[in-house]
Order: structure tokens, then C-alpha cells, then sequence
């Protein structure tokens, strides 16, 4: 298991795995056992430039745009309810193919109409995000949803940028209102 | 500090004191129980003593010690008793009712002055409901706000802890929608199989038995009467009368079309419980006898500690006197019995009727006119029979068949005879 990481923090993938070139971000989270709407957690990336927006909104990967243009981000698909075990949802992100224009690629994670279905992270058992390297799957963060995160619907959990020639990835943990749109919005992305 | 569904705060403290509190609504119909579930990470119990309510208030080593209070339940959680394989303590409340937790005015969870959650209670459809947990986290306990449930109550939320309790009231029975399809084209057996695979072994001596006394193709019903005096405190313990009480229902469901058998339990008052079947059978003993508070002699909730026949003799006969099937009753009793004439009454006002009593004398004695049964002759017909167990362990399944079904084909061919029943 990888560190788990604190608010704020920030970890040199580089350094932890000299290897490393293509990252996985992992979102899992338990199928609900009590009577209700089922729990449906959503992985995304915005990959924006130096004014924190998106470039294109090709720049934003998600369960309903699986792939970046440019073809280092790839989103392996959206899980409704949380049944199985591991990850729930992968994205991958190849960081030799990431245009030199992208200056970060920040993380987030949402519930699926947490407004209308009333629910938050903190309902959700055994939530969590991580980040592995691909090929070798050893974990070198995680991040504890339902603890640190507790009442918020949307979060952006780490930011993954380059710093000189270090791959770096930087745990935000922050809450964000209003969901996805929201999030999309303030990333720059017209949704129509 | 108030927490919101979902939420969660540190405690601090080595007891904790925790309230949970509600209030009925003015269309509210059941009753409210309180309990707690000691888990493993894994979110389970390790066996049924982790289950913490009224009949069971405390945990094995008293880390937790459940009360009872006017508007809910109390708990008082010493965390340096709790042993490390227990990861949390579920808090928990069950509606016994008709009624769902939305009728409930309110229900709020209050931890020692530390932290207090108010269940959000509107549109709500469950009948169970986790209401918090407290919980290890990093060397340390926590609380976390939670009011989610389940719709179908404290069977469900039991399931989902991994304990066996099975005290729902037997559901309605289903209509049978393919009337045309013979039900003896389904086997004992795969009855057992798919609805109470722990009894399976009884498919063989119980149609053995049938077969032998000529009873493979009657169609009766079958009814369980049961002494709960305090001197029968051991065959409840012992898991006798459930051991009993599983063979007769499964002779019910060879007899018995439904496959649903009326039970009775009687002390010095009576009661009628919910109907017995296969699928509600497995804990169906400690079900009833957990159904309500209990006095210090009693066995079952209300009833008293003393053995009196006569009333619930005359409501069994009150219930199936015009019964258009023969019914087969099974009395299960320890003795002690001195209302011989009353008795004697009872049985002989129902030999006009198509009852049939078996007597079952369960490690007593001074079972009285029981054991005279034959010399009784002043009645319409024999319609009783006797037989003791002294020790219900070494009785094998097949022999106990034999003898519950003794004198009963005779019986029916007599009321057949006398055309009390067709």
C-alpha cells in the first residue's frame, strides 16, 4: 500500500518509482448493502494549461468522453454501483504521450445525483482513490474518501503536474460544491 | 456538536455513554426496539453473543451494556474492554409493526455530550435502521452519523450482520397461482433442500414413518401446543423444544398443503403465536421467547411460570372444532399435572370434533391422567395418545415418528367412520 496522503501534501511519483510511466488512478468504493439508491462514484480528469482551464474541452475525461484527444488519458469506464472487488474505476494516463501545453491534470470525484438521492461520501463504505503505477500495479498513494472527505458530494482529490523533469502528484482533498457540472464549469469546460 | 447523515467526529473518553431517543407520530403502529451489533472488519458478528438488546444487555466482558429506557435505549461502550477483534458497534432500532421509521415523530442519537445526530425521518420506507456507529480509526474511536436501513426490518439487519435470529412472523402465505399442478410432484426432500437445508436429514424417517402407518396421502393439519412452565427452563436451553417443534414441522409439511402449523404456548395463560413453516422455522423457539419482555419464571414472554392445560386446551378446541380436515395437535409437556378433571373434559368434549391430541411428555414426571389415557373411556371415541421422552438426545428420528404417529390412522378412520369428518 502506498502513502496515504495527507491534505496538501505532495509526493514525487518520480522519485517513488524511477519506472513509472503510465499512471493509474483507481476509485473504488462497497456496492451499498442497505435499502436505497445505489451509490454511484464517478472518476474525472480536466487536463488544463497554465490559467487552470481547460485547453479544449477535449481536455476533460470523463464516463461520458473516455479519451483525451491527444490519446494519454483513457477512462475504462463507468461502474454504477461498486459490486466487485478492487477498483471500481480505472483512468489511465500515459505521461510520455501528455501535450507539452497541459500543465496539469487535476483528479476528482463525484457522486452520481448526490443532491436528489441524498447522499455524501461519508455514507459510502470503504471509498477511496489511489494512484499505482500501471504496469508494475504498485500503489503509491491513497486517499480515504469516506473519512477525510465525509459530507461532501465532489472532490478534487490530487493535481498531477510536472515540476522541472520530476512527475509530481499533489493531494488537494478539497470539496467542491454543486457536482460534476460544477466542477466542469469552474475547470473551463462548456457543458452543453 | 450536530452531525448530518454521513458524517463523522473523534471521541475521546473511556466511556462513552450513548442515548438513542424517539418518539412515535401520531399514525405510528408497532413498537420501537433498540440493539447493538458488535462487528469485525469484515462487518460482521463472531457469533449471536454480539448482539447486544433486552434479552442480551450485555457483551461478553460488559464493554458494552445495553438499558432500556422510557424513549429508547442506552448504551455504555468501556472502550478499553472492547476486544481488538471488534473494529465497531453498530446502534440500532427496529420497527416491530406495520408502521416504517417515517412515522416516527423522531429518533436522534446522542454520544456523551460529545456529539448528537437527528435522523432525518421524512419519505423514509425502512423498518430498520443503522442509525450510527462507533468505530477504531488510527488508534483511536470515532462516531459516525448513518440512519440508513432496511425495508424489511430487523431480519434483514440481522442478515446483514451475520446473525442467526429468525423472529419475523411467518409471511402470508403465498397464493397458489398453478392450482392445477399436483403438490405431490414436489418431494419432502426438495422442500427441505430449498427451504431449510439444516433439516434435510428428516426427509427419511419422517416419509418411512408415513409410509408405514398408511398415512402417506392424508391431508391434516398439524398444531403445536407448548408447556412453557419455568420446570421446562432446561429443554428450552438445550435447544429440546426447537429440536422438537423442526420435527413436527416438518411432519406438518408432508401432512399439511400450506405447510404453515398453528402453535400455542401456554403457562398459566395462554397465547398464539405466529404460524410455524419451514421457511420461518430455524431460531423460531428463541424468536418467540425474545418476542417481549420476560418475568423471572417465565419462558415466555407474559404467560407465567406455572402450567395450566384446561384454558389453551379449550381455545385449540375453539379454533378447530368445525375444521373440515383432521388436525393433528402435538402437547408438548413436562408434567406436573394435577387438572385431571378439567382434562378429561377437554378431550372428551373434543372427541365429537376432528381433533386428535398427541401428548408428548418431555423430561418430566407426574404426568397424571396422561399416563391413564387408555382407561378413559367415558368419550365418543379414543382421540389421545401419550408417550414420554425422558431424554430427547438419545431419541432417534425414526422412532419418534413411529411413536407420534401411533393410534392416529386409527383415529381417522373412526371419525371417518362416525362421520365426523368425510
Amino acid at each position: 500500500m502506498g502513502v496515504s496522503l495527507a491534505k496538501g501534501g505532495n509526493i514525487s511519483l518520480t522519485k517513488a518509482d524511477a519506472g513509472l510511466k503510465v499512471m493509474l488512478a483507481g476509485l473504488g468504493w462497497d456496492q451499498r448493502v442497505t435499502d436505497g439508491t445505489d451509490f454511484d462514484l464517478d472518476a474525472s480528469v480536466f487536463m488544463v494549461g497554465e490559467n487552470g482551464k481547460v485547453l479544449s474541452d477535449a481536455g476533460f475525461v470523463f464516463y461520458g468522453q473516455k479519451n483525451s484527444q491527444c490519446g494519454s488519458v483513457e477512462h475504462q469506464g463507468d461502474n454504477r454501483t461498486g459490486a466487485g472487488d478492487g477498483d471500481d474505476e480505472q483512468i489511465k494516463i500515459d505521461l510520455t504521450k501528455i501535450p507539452a501545453d497541459v500543465k496539469k491534470l487535476v483528479f476528482a470525484v463525484t457522486i452520481h445525483e448526490a443532491e436528489q438521492r441524498k447522499q455524501n461520501f461519508g455514507m459510502v463504505s470503504n471509498g477511496y482513490i489511489r494512484v499505482a503505477n500501471n504496469d508494475s500495479q504498485v500503489e503509491l498513494a491513497r486517499f480515504d474518501l469516506s473519512e477525510d472527505a465525509s459530507v461532501e458530494t465532489a472532490m478534487i482529490f490530487g493535481e498531477l503536474y510536472l515540476h522541472g523533469t520530476e512527475w509530481k502528484f499533489k493531494a488537494v482533498g478539497q470539496g467542491f460544491a454543486g457536482g460534476l457540472q460544477a466542477l466542469a464549469a469552474a475547470h473551463g469546460v462548456n457543458l452543453s | 456538536m450536530e452531525l448530518i447523515s454521513g458524517q463523522n467526529t473523534g471521541l475521546s473518553g473511556s466511556e462513552l455513554v450513548i442515548d438513542m431517543n424517539y418518539q412515535h407520530g401520531v399514525n405510528f403502529a408497532g413498537e420501537v426496539d433498540t440493539s447493538a451489533f458488535l462487528l469485525t472488519n469484515q462487518d460482521k458478528v463472531r457469533s449471536d453473543s454480539d448482539f447486544i438488546f433486552y434479552n442480551q444487555p450485555e457483551s461478553i466482558n460488559g464493554a458494552v451494556v445495553y438499558s432500556k429506557t422510557p424513549t429508547g435505549g442506552r448504551y455504555v461502550v468501556s472502550t478499553a474492554k472492547v476486544e481488538p477483534t471488534v473494529d465497531k458497534i453498530a446502534l440500532t432500532m427496529v420497527v416491530d409493526g406495520s408502521s416504517t421509521v417515517g412515522h416516527l415523530a423522531s429518533l436522534s442519537l446522542k454520544v456523551d455530550g460529545q456529539a448528537s445526530f437527528n435522523v432525518p425521518l421524512d419519505n423514509r420506507s425502512e423498518k430498520a435502521l443503522i442509525v450510527g456507529l462507533i468505530y477504531r480509526h488510527n488508534g483511536a474511536w470515532k462516531f459516525k452519523a448513518l440512519g440508513m436501513g432496511f425495508n424489511g426490518g430487523l431480519a434483514a439487519l440481522a442478515i446483514n450482520y451475520g446473525v442467526d435470529v429468525d423472529d419475523e412472523p411467518a409471511p402470508a402465505p403465498t397464493p397458489i397461482l398453478e392450482a392445477s399442478k399436483p403438490t405431490a410432484g414436489v418431494s419432502l426432500e426438495k422442500k427441505l433442500q430449498e427451504q431449510a437445508p439444516h433439516l434435510i436429514n428428516l426427509a427419511k424417517p419422517v416419509s418411512i414413518s408415513l409410509a408405514k402407518h398408511k398415512l402417506e396421502h392424508v391431508k391434516a393439519k398439524v398444531a403445536f401446543v407448548l408447556d412453557a412452565s419455568g420446570s421446562m427452563t432446561q429443554q428450552f436451553k438445550q435447544g429440546n423444544v426447537q429440536a422438537v417443534l423442526e420435527r413436527i414441522t416438518v411432519l406438518a409439511t408432508q401432512f399439511d398443503d400450506d405447510g404453515q402449523m398453528e402453535v400455542w404456548g401456554f403457562g398459566e395463560r395462554h397465547k398464539k403465536y405466529p404460524d410455524v413453516s419451514l421457511s420461518n422455522i430455524k431460531g423460531y423457539i428463541s424468536g418467540i421467547q425474545n418476542s417481549g419482555k420476560r418475568g423471572l419464571f417465565e419462558l415466555l414472554p407474559t404467560l407465567g411460570g406455572v402450567n395450566n392445560e384446561p384454558p389453551v386446551m379449550a381455545d385449540v378446541i375453539k379454533h378447530f372444532k368445525n375444521s373440515d380436515e383432521p388436525v393433528f395437535v402435538v402437547f408438548i409437556t413436562d408434567g406436573g399435572i394435577t387438572k385431571t378433571r378439567a382434562i378429561k373434559d377437554a378431550i372428551r368434549e373434543s372427541a365429537n370434533y376432528p381433533i386428535f391430541w398427541k401428548f408428548v411428555g418431555l423430561g418430566g414426571h407426574k404426568y397424571g391422567i396422561l399416563e391413564e389415557l387408555d382407561d378413559f373411556t367415558d368419550r365418543l371415541l379414543d382421540n389421545t395418545d401419550f408417550f414420554p421422552i425422558d431424554n430427547f438426545k438419545t431419541v432417534p428420528d425414526n422412532v419418534l415418528y413411529d411413536k407420534l404417529l401411533t393410534e392416529f390412522s386409527g383415529w381417522l378412520a373412526e371419525v371417518k367412520r362416525k362421520s365426523i369428518i368425510r
